[in-house]
Formats: structure tokens, sequence, C-alpha cells
């Protein structure tokens, strides 16, 4: 079976496909895990705990997410913009899914904007890196 | 099962990390090969120093148009040397040297100049060494042919803009010039010559008390020391000395700076110097034959404030 987050929620257990995961958003001590149909769902665990989850159960897998700061968690295989100027990240496929557009601090994003260069450079240079 | 950390609270919100990791990724040049870029600090930062960079340049730019305009004539500027600023600097301590002369003067002799060439550190040297004769100082036009005259040099410079004598000056009891700019001076009362460097001697005032003579140059050694002076170009140095109680005048037979003539007459042993007009400034001396050698050619000067030291033959 693929690696999935599992996030067990009551009587039910929610198992989401890294690849159908936009973001997870913080939403007081409880999570809201965006996914790329469009659909939302709310989950008792607090960003942390899914955080911890995610790197848990995905393994390896883990790394294409990124925590930005206390409210969100991203997919970065969905970065479309970086607007460092209007302080938002667009999270999109590019493919006629759902585009979701955050408010990170500025700072926040600068860096995601940095480790974004970086990681692609790192790609370009190494092939085999690129999963 | 939910884990019960709760790590929403170990990031802040201008951090982000990688899941998985507990390390906060670092902010670094989206130039590759570069390492982490620092915060960039807040625009207000920016704008106040490219404001203090504009002010600055706009005062650099202002003094250096003051300094390219019309050019003020300094008071204490020459007609032979232009004006300096002073700054004292440090040398070594003179080193203890026998008297310079070679010339044996007893009473009953008739007054003569030494003449002695040296080399100090590769400047060839005249110095002169004035036996028998008294000091005094003379304004006016030279006469080369007056033998009892055994030593002359011009002194004092004259100002450009007024033709007036630079600094302060005595003459025979009478101040001429009160300048004060220049920190050299030599003294002259009852036929005794002091030469030091000062902002203010009491030898001017004693000078007009006693009938003496008083004027005022370059300072180049005080106590054995090197005195810096702004001077930078080249040209035929004069200088009068006080080497251990020895009075000279020790001139440059090459073209040399300021600094490298005063630290020939540190090396020298010079304890206290001051500068004398140089350059084509006109002088001579008679030695023990009565020989008459000038530094140039005489001709008649334009300036009327023209000024002298010489050594003359006392009057009986």
């Amino acid at each position: 079976m693929a690696p999935a987050l599992i996030i067990s929620k009551g009587t039910e257990l929610l198992r989401f496909l890294p690849d159908s995961i936009l973001c997870i958003a913080a939403e007081g001590n409880y999570s809201i895990v965006y996914t790329l149909d469009g659909e939302h769902c709310l989950v008792s665990a607090q960003l942390g705990q899914v955080e911890e989850l995610l790197g848990k159960q995905l393994g390896e897998g883990a790394k294409e997410f990124i925590r930005m700061g206390r409210p969100y968690i991203i997919n970065t295989k969905y970065i479309h913009s970086i607007d460092i100027g209007r302080q938002t990240l667009v999270l999109s496929d590019c493919k006629g899914g759902k585009v979701h557009t955050l408010e990170p601090s500025r700072d926040a994003l600068i860096k995601l904007r940095d480790y974004v260069m970086d990681h692609s450079i790192n790609r370009i240079n190494d092939p085999q890196h690129e999963q | 099962m939910i884990p019960n950390m709760n790590n929403e609270m170990n990031i802040g919100d201008d951090e982000i990390r990688v899941v998985g990791t507990s390390t906060p990724v670092e902010s670094s040049s989206s130039a590759p090969g570069k390492g982490p870029c620092r915060r960039r600090p807040p625009r207000w930062v920016a704008i106040l120093a490219a404001i203090l960079l504009l002010v600055a340049l706009a005062v650099i730019l202002f003094a250096l148009l003051r300094r390219g305009g019309e050019p003020e004539v300094d008071p204490n500027e020459g007609v032979f040397d232009p004006g300096s600023v002073v700054v004292p600097t440090f040398t070594s301590a003179p080193p203890s040297v026998p008297a310079l002369s070679k010339e044996a003067f007893a009473p009953g002799m008739a007054p003569f100049t030494e003449k002695i060439d040296t080399l100090i550190n590769d400047i060839p040297l005249v110095v002169l060494i004035p036996h028998g004769g008294v000091p005094s100082l003379q304004v006016g036009p030279m006469d080369f042919t007056d033998p009892s005259i055994i030593l002359a040099a011009q002194a004092a410079d004259i100002r450009r803009d007024n033709l007036h004598i630079v600094g302060a000056f005595v003459l025979a009891g009478e101040p001429l010039a009160w300048g004060l700019s220049k920190k050299g001076y030599c003294g002259i009362i009852d036929g005794k010559i002091s030469v030091g460097v000062a902002d203010n001697s009491p030898l001017f005032e004693e000078a007009t008390e006693k009938g003496g003579y008083f004027f005022r140059q370059f300072p180049l050694v005080k106590d054995g020391e090197l005195v810096e002076n702004e001077i930078k170009n080249k040209a035929i140095r004069k200088a009068l000395c006080d080497r251990s109680g020895e009075i000279f005048i020790a001139i440059t037979l090459t073209a040399e700076s300021m600094h490298d003539f005063s630290q020939a007459l540190v090396d020298l042993g010079v304890d206290n110097a001051i500068y004398l007009v140089g350059s084509s400034s006109y002088g001579f001396y008679r030695d023990k034959d009565g020989q008459l050698t000038q530094s140039r050619e005489w001709a008649a000067s334009p300036y009327k404030y023209e000024n002298y030291i010489l050594w003359s033959v006392p009057q009986d």
C-alpha cells in the first residue's frame, strides 16, 4: 500500500495520499486538510500533531511537505507562485484543480522562495534526486 | 493514533521547516553558491541610509567646489614659500655628536664663515657656521659688497597679498609684523640667537624692549624631533639651526621635500631648526680668506620687505 497520511477521526479513519494534499491549515485545536480536488476535511488534531504524523507515516515522502510558521503545512509540489510583495502563496497543480491562496508571514515566504530556488537547482544538478 | 506532542508552538510564524525534520530552513541567496542571506533591513532604514549618503556627498562636493573656486590668499602665505599647517610628529632622538665646526676661532681673529660639506641621508648639505659675527636682521636690499657682513640669508617670507612680512617681525626693537601662524621663531637679544618652536614666545616682547630682533618661520626641528609641515613640493631648502648651542645655516644642494630636509637636520643632531626662505632666495657668505660666495647672482628685489638674517663684524 502506498504511503499515506492516516488520521483517525472518532469512528472514522481518514487516508490522504501525499499527492492529494494541497495544504493543511491550523484551526485552533483542529486542523483542516485541503485536498487537490477542492475538498477540505477538519481533523481533531493540532497542526503540530499532523506534522508529526506526516513525518512518521510518509518517511522520506514527508520531505515534500513544509511547515510554514504556525498556521500551515504545504505540499511543495503544488507551489505555483510566491509573491513577497503581496505576501501570498498560491498552491495549485496548474491542471485545473483547486487553487488555494495562503497568506503566510513575509519572512516565511522569503525562506520558502529561497528553499524552492535551491531545491530546484539541486534537482537540476542532480537528476537522480528527482523522485 | 494521534500523538500527544504539540509541536505547534515550536515554530515561529517567520520560520519554515521541512516536515520530518526539526531544523528550520534558513533563508539562502537565490544565487547558487552563496551563503545564507541576511534579513533584509526595513525599508525606512534603506531610505535613511540613502538620505545620509546624499547629504555626505553634497558636503564633499561643496568642500571640493570651495577648494576649486576663487582662491583665497592665506594671510600667512608667502611669496617664496607657500603656507602650511604645522603638524607635530615624532622621530628618533638626535644622536650625540661632536661639534660640526672644525675651525678654531679665538678673540682677535677676523670673523668669518666656515663652510662644511656633508651628506645626510643622501642629501648633500652645506653647513655655514658664522664665527665671530654679530647676528641681526635687516629689511631691504642686501649689500653683498659690504665686507663687514660674513653671512646673510633671507629670513622671513613675504605675504603674497599685501607683500608684508609673514609672521611676527621685530627689527631693532621695532615691531613690523604680528602674524603668528608659523610656529618657528628666531629671537636675537643682545647678540644672542635663540631658535625654537612655540605659539607664543616672550622673545617677541623682549626684542621690542631691548632693541632686539625677532621673526617667525616654519618649524623644522623641535627639541631634536622632526616637525612635519604640509609643504610637499621639493626645492632647495635652507634652515637656521641650533645644535647644542652651535648656530648655523644648513642648505641643501638638491631639491628636497620639507620632510626629508627636516629628517636630515634631525639626523645631523640639530636640536631646533626653523626654515629660512629657500628656493632661489639670495644669500652669501665670506670665508676665512674674505672670499665672497653668493647663492646666486645678486639682483634688485621688487619686494620692499625682503629681509635677511645676517652676521656682521662687530662694531667697536
